[in-house]
C-alpha cells in the first residue's frame, strides 16, 4: 500500500490504524527472518502510537484539518538504524554501538513522528554505512528479496528490503556516495536522495559530513515527494542546512514535455552491464514518446570521482568515528569492523602532515571541477538521465575479497554526492533473470520537484513498482523457517 | 657571552557568553551547582550531534581582536584539530587557527615604562587570535577519572603572540595587559586563579645580538598564575643558557614545572609530537564579513587601557596611582565622579586611593573602607540645602550661566560648597540639588 490507499483507509473506517500496523507487524515476523531487515522492531510502542491515531481519527472534527496538519497521520514506517532515536537502540549497524540509547530523536526522526507515523523499528545497513551491498552490516547482511542469495545493496539495505517486502510503506536512509539509490534499484522501490542541506542531518550519525544526504525509500515517487515535504527545510540545529523554501511538490508532479533530459555519455560506457543499459536506453524511448527532448551530453572528469570519493570520504570517516574511543559507548575498538578500521587508516593517512596536499586537499580541487561538469551540463538541460548502478544486484560475498571492487560500484552514484545535487531512483524493470534494474534522475541544486516530476511521469507510464516479491522468496529453502 | 630571552606566549581567555560556542547550553563553568547539568548532545560529543556557531562569541571575540590591534578578518573557517583525549568527547577539538578571528596586531608595552630613555622595545606583535571550544574538565579522585562536562564547548579566545618579548616583565605585562583590555570590553573575567584565563609559553634563547630565530622552542604548558610564569621561565632562561654554555644543542620539547622543586622537567619531545591532521569542519559553513561590518567593530570601541593610562598620567597623577586606577574599573568610576564633581585630579585620586591607609589592601577592601567613608559625608538635604543657598546667593553669574546650560559652572558652584564644608559635601548629593534648586 502507498500512503494514499493507507489514509484512505483510515478515513472511509475501512481499516484502523492499529489494523494496518499489525499488518505489517505480521509481515515482520513472517520475513525478517529470512531478510534480515530490521536490527529492532519496535512492536509494543508501535501499536500503542497506532491506537493513539485511532482515538485522534475518531475525535476528530474535521478529518481534512488533521490530514493537513499530520500529513502521514497512521502511516508505518522504519528508520535506517543511523538515525537517533530518543529511548531507542541506535547501532548504525555495528558493534561498536550495540547497546547505545539516544537521548534524543533526529531532527528527521521528530518531523516524520510529528506527521503522524507509527514507527516500527530500526532498520539493518552497513555498519556506518560503509558499504555499497550491505555486507560490511555487524548484523549480517539484509538480503535481496528479489533472490536471497544476493544482498539487497547498501547501505541502507534494510531500508529497501523492508519497503520491497512490505515491511514498512517507507523507510528512511542515507545517502553519501549512492547508499539509498542503491538498495533503491537493487529491491524495485523508488529512492531520494536529496541536495545536500536540504534534509538536516542534526542527530544522524555522520559518515563523511560534507557528503552526507538524508533521504528515504517508498513504494511509489508520489510517496517520496510526501515524505520529503515533511522532512525537508531548515533547522536551526544543522547549520548545513538550507532556508530555501520547501514546495509543494505534489502540485505539479505530473508531465514531461519539453523537459530536457541529458544522457552522461560516461554513464553508459564500458563497464556497464548490457541489461541496465538496455534498461536505460528503454526508458529514455518512454521518455521521447512522452514528449521529452533527449539529448547526449558530456561530465568528462567522471572517471575521477571514484578516487576523489575514496580520499575525502575516509578522510571524514577516520574524524567522525574518533568519537567512538572505547571509553564511552560501553564497547571497545576491537570491535570496529574492518571496513570502519579501514577507512580510519587511509583517512588518517591522507590527513597527516607532509600528505595532507598531496591527497585532500588535492581531492577537494578535483572535486571542484566534477561539480563544474554538472554545473556546464545543467545549462543546457533541465535533468540528467542514467543507470543507478552499473551491474545487477551481485552474488553475496562475490566482492569480499577485494573491496575496491566493491568501491567501483559506486562510480554513477558518487559525483552526485560530489556536487550536493539531488537524485531520484525509480525501478526500471527487470533483468532476464528478474532481478531489479534503477534509473537515476539528477536534478540540480533543490530542483527535486523536477526529479518528482521526471519520475511520476515515467512511474505512471511503466508501472515496474506495482511488481513485487513472489513468494516463497526466490533461494528460500522451502522446508525452512 | 650575553644571552637573550626569546618568548613567545599564547594566552587562553573564556568568553563569558551566554551560552557555549556550539550549542545552546549555559557557559557557566565554575558556579554549576553540580558536574554535567549544563549538558546537551552537541557538547557531550553524542553520535549525530552538530555544532552551531554562537554568533555572541564571534562579536566577542572580534572586539578583543580590534582592540588588540589586529585585523579583524572578513573570513573565518573552523577545521578539526584531532587528538585524543578523555576530557575531548569528540576525538577532534572545533579551532579557526588558519582562518582565524584577527590576524597580527601587537600590544604595546612602552607606555608602562617611565624610563622613556630604554632602548629595549616593548612592543609584542601578535601573530593571530583565534576562537576555539574548551575542553571538558578531568578530575582524579581514588584512582578513577571524573569528567565534567559543563565545561566542554565553553568558548575560548586564544591569543597567540610573536616571540618577541625578552623579559619576564614583559611576559607579565603582557598577559596583564590583555587582561585588562579583556576585562575593559567585559568579553571575559580574564581570572588565572578560576582557570578562565590560561598560559603556554614558549621558551628559548640566543645570544644577544643575534636576529635569527633559535631553530628549537621549548613549551611550558597550564602556567596558572604571573608567580608561575616569572619562576618557569626564569628557570627555564637560565637552564637553557646553561646547557649552551657547556656547547650542547637545545631540542624542541615541552616541559612542565614542579613548584616544589622550582625547576622544569621533560613531558614531551618533539618526536612523539601529535600530528593534528586539521581539516576544515564541514559541519560549520565558512564565516564572512563585509569591510563595513569589520570595520564597524574597531570604531564601536570602547576606551581602552592605553587611551585611560594616558588620560590619567595626563591629569598629573604619579604612576602608582595611575596603575591602581587602571587596575580598577569601579575605582575608576568613582575617581571620575569626584572630578566632575570638582575635586582636583590628585584630590580625587587620594580619595579612593588613600595610599597611605590603605597600603597593601585590595581594590575590593579600597572601595569597602570608601563606601564606609563616604557615609561620614555629608549628604543630608537638611545639612547641605542652607550651605548651597548661601552658595547661589553669593554667585549669581554663575546661577545665570547653569541655567543657560553651562555644565563648567555648575562644577564651579559644587566646588564652592566643597571649600565651605572644608570636602565634606558628598559631591553627587551636591550637584542633585543644585540643579534641582535650579530647575
Amino acid at each position: 500500500m502507498d500512503i494514499e490507499e493507507i489514509q484512505k483507509k483510515l478515513v472511509s473506517k475501512e481499516a484502523s490504524c492499529v489494523e494496518i500496523t499489525k499488518e505489517y507487524l505480521k509481515n515482520i515476523t513472517s520475513l525478517n527472518e529470512k531478510l534480515n531487515a530490521f536490527i529492532t522492531v519496535t512492536s509494543e510502542k508501535a501499536l500503542s502510537e497506532a491506537e493513539k491515531i485511532d482515538n485522534e481519527i475518531d475525535e476528530s472534527e474535521d478529518l481534512d484539518v488533521l490530514f493537513s496538519l499530520k500529513p502521514l497521520l497512521g502511516v508505518p514506517m522504519a528508520h535506517k538504524d543511523l538515525f537517533s532515536t530518543k529511548d531507542i537502540e541506535t547501532t548504525a549497524g555495528s558493534n561498536i554501538l550495540r547497546g547505545y540509547i539516544p537521548p534524543y530523536d533526529a531532527t528527521a526522526v521528530k518531523r516524520i513522528k510529528d506527521a503522524g507515523t507509527v514507527m516500527l523499528g530500526k532498520l539493518n545497513c552497513d555498519a556506518f554505512a560503509h558499504g555499497t551491498t550491505g555486507e560490511n552490516s555487524d548484523f549480517g547482511p539484509a538480503l535481496n528479496p528479489y533472490d536471497l542469495s544476493r544482498p539487497a545493496g547498501g547501505s541502507s539495505s534494510g531500508s529497501g528490503v523492508a519497503v520491497s517486502a512490505e515491511m514498512a510503506v517507507f523507510a528512511t536512509g542515507t545517502d553519501t556516495g549512492g547508499s539509498i539509490r542503491t538498495p533503491a534499484s537493487f529491491t524495485n522501490v523508488c529512492g531520494l536522495k536529496p541536495t545536500y542541506g536540504r534534509v538536516s542531518r542534526y542527530g544522524i550519525i555522520a559518515m563523511a559530513s560534507s557528503l552526507d544526504s538524508i533521504g528515504h525509500l517508498t513504494r511509489t515517487v508520489k510517496d517520496s515527494a510526501r515524505v520529503l515535504k515533511v522532512t525537508a527545510g531548515y533547522d536551526p540545529f544543522d547549520s548545513t542546512s538550507s532556508k530555501i523554501k520547501v514546495p509543494d511538490y505534489l502540485e505539479s508532479i505530473i508531465g514531461v514535455k519539453g523537459l530536457k533530459i541529458g544522457v552522461p555519455e560516461e554513464y553508459m560506457g564500458d563497464g556497464i552491464d548490457p541489461e541496465v543499459k538496455s534498461a536505460v536506453k528503454n526508458a529514455l524511448k518512454v521518455y521521447e514518446k512522452l514528449g521529452a527532448e533527449i539529448a547526449s551530453v558530456s561530465l568528462p572528469h567522471t572517471k575521477y570521482a571514484i578516487a576523489v570519493y575514496y580520499v575525502i570520504v575516509p578522510s571524514e570517516v577516520s574524524s567522525n568515528l574518533a568519537r567512538y574511543d572505547g571509553i564511552r559507548f560501553g564497547n571497545s575498538r576491537e570491535s570496529f569492523g574492518d571496513e570502519a578500521k579501514r577507512r580510519i587508516m587511509i583517512g588518517t593517512y591522507a590527513l597527516s602532515a607532509g600528505y595532507y596536499d598531496a591527497y585532500y586537499l588535492k581531492a577537494q580541487k578535483v572535486r571542484t571541477l566534477v561539480i563544474q561538469d554538472f554545473k556546464k551540463a545543467f545549462e543546457k538541460i533541465d535533468i540528467l538521465l542514467g543507470p543507478a548502478m552499473p551491474v545487477l544486484p551481485p552474488k553475496l560475498g562475490e566482492n569480499s575479497d577485494d573491496p575496491l571492487k566493491n568501491y567501483l560500484l559506486d562510480v554513477l552514484t558518487c559525483p552526485v554526492n560530489l556536487a550536493g545535487l539531488p537524485a531520484l531512483s525509480v525501478p526500471a524493470g527487470f533483468s532476464k533473470e528478474g532481478l531489479p534494474i534503477g534509473i537515476q534522475l539528477i536534478g540540480d541544486h533543490f530542483a527535486e520537484d523536477a526529479l518528482f516530476r521526471a519520475g511520476y511521469t515515467y512511474e505512471q507510464e511503466t508501472r515496474y513498482y506495482e511488481q513485487k516479491p513472489q513468494l516463497p522468496l526466490k533461494g528460500e529453502d522451502p522446508d525452512g523457517i | 657571552m650575553e644571552y637573550e630571552f626569546v618568548l613567545g606566549l599564547e594566552v587562553h581567555l573564556q568568553l563569558n557568553t551566554k551560552t557555549k560556542i556550539f550549542c545552546w547550553c549555559k557557559n557557566d563553568p565554575f558556579y554549576a551547582k553540580e558536574p554535567n547539568i549544563n549538558v546537551c548532545p552537541v557538547c557531550l560529543g553524542l553520535p549525530g550531534a552538530l555544532p552551531v556557531l554562537n554568533k555572541e562569541a564571534v562579536n566577542k571575540s572580534q572586539q578583543m581582536a580590534a582592540a588588540l590591534n589586529s585585523e579583524v578578518q572578513g573570513k573565518i573557517i573552523f577545521e578539526r584539530k584531532n587528538y585524543f583525549y578523555p576530557d575531548l568527547p569528540k576525538g577532534y577539538q572545533i579551532t579557526c587557527p588558519h582562518y582565524p578571528i584577527g590576524k597580527a596586531g601587537a600590544v604595546d608595552l612602552t607606555y608602562f615604562y617611565d624610563d622613556k630613555s630604554s632602548e629595549k622595545n616593548h612592543i609584542i606583535r601578535l601573530r593571530e587570535v583565534h576562537l576555539e571550544e574548551d575542553t571538558a574538565k578531568s578530575m582524579h579522585k581514588n584512582d578513577k577519572t571524573y569528567i565534567d562536562f559543563n565545561k566542554s564547548g565553553v568558548p575560548l579566545l586564544e591569543i597567540v603572540s610573536e616571540p618577541d618579548i625578552r623579559s619576564v616583565d614583559d611576559a607579565v605585562e603582557f598577559c596583564k595587559e590583555i587582561q585588562r583590555i579583556a576585562r575593559t570590553l567585559e568579553v571575559s573575567e580574564a581570572d588565572m586563579e578560576k582557570g578562565n584565563m590560561r598560559l603556554e609559553a614558549n621558551v628559548s634563547v640566543r645570544v644577544k645580538g643575534d636576529t635569527k630565530l633559535p631553530d628549537y622552542r621549548v613549551e611550558l604548558k597550564n602556567i596558572n598564575s604571573y608567580g608561575f610564569m616569572k619562576k618557569a621561565v626564569s628557570y627555564e632562561l637560565r637552564r637553557q643558557v646553561l646547557v649552551l654554555e657547556n656547547g650542547e644543542k637545545l631540542h624542541q620539547e615541552t616541559r612542565g614545572f614542579n613548584e616544589s622543586t622550582g625547576e622544569t622537567f621533560v613531558q614531551r619531545s618533539k618526536e612523539e609530537a601529535d600530528d593534528y591532521r586539521y581539516f576544515p569542519e564541514p559541519d560549520i559553513p565558512p564565516f564572512e564579513f563585509d569591510l563595513g561590518e569589520t570595520r564597524n567593530i574597531t570604531t564601536l570601541l570602547p576606551e581602552l587601557p592605553k587611551k585611560m593610562r594616558a588620560d590619567l598620567q595626563k591629569d598629573g597623577l604619579n604612576t602608582q596611582y595611575v596603575n591602581i586606577l587602571l587596575e580598577n574599573s569601579e575605582l575608576r568610576r568613582k575617581y571620575k565622579e569626584l572630578i566632575s564633581a570638582g575635586y582636583s585630579s590628585s584630590e580625587s585620586a587620594k580619595c579612593v586611593i588613600n595610599v597611605s591607609k590603605y597600603k597593601g589592601l585590595s581594590a575590593d577592601k579600597i572601595i569597602n573602607e570608601e563606601k564606609s567613608k563616604s557615609s561620614s559625608l555629608l549628604e543630608s538635604d537638611n545639612d547641605l540645602s542652607p550651605i548651597i543657598d548661601a552658595v547661589l546667593k553669593e554667585n549669581p553669574e554663575a546661577v545665570e550661566d547653569v541655567k543657560k546650560g553651562n555644565e563648567n559652572a555648575i562644577k564651579f558652584l559644587i566646588g564652592n560648597v566643597m571649600r565651605r564644608t572644608s570636602g565634606k559635601a558628598d559631591p553627587r548629593k551636591t550637584s542633585k540639588l543644585i540643579r534641582k534648586k535650579l530647575s
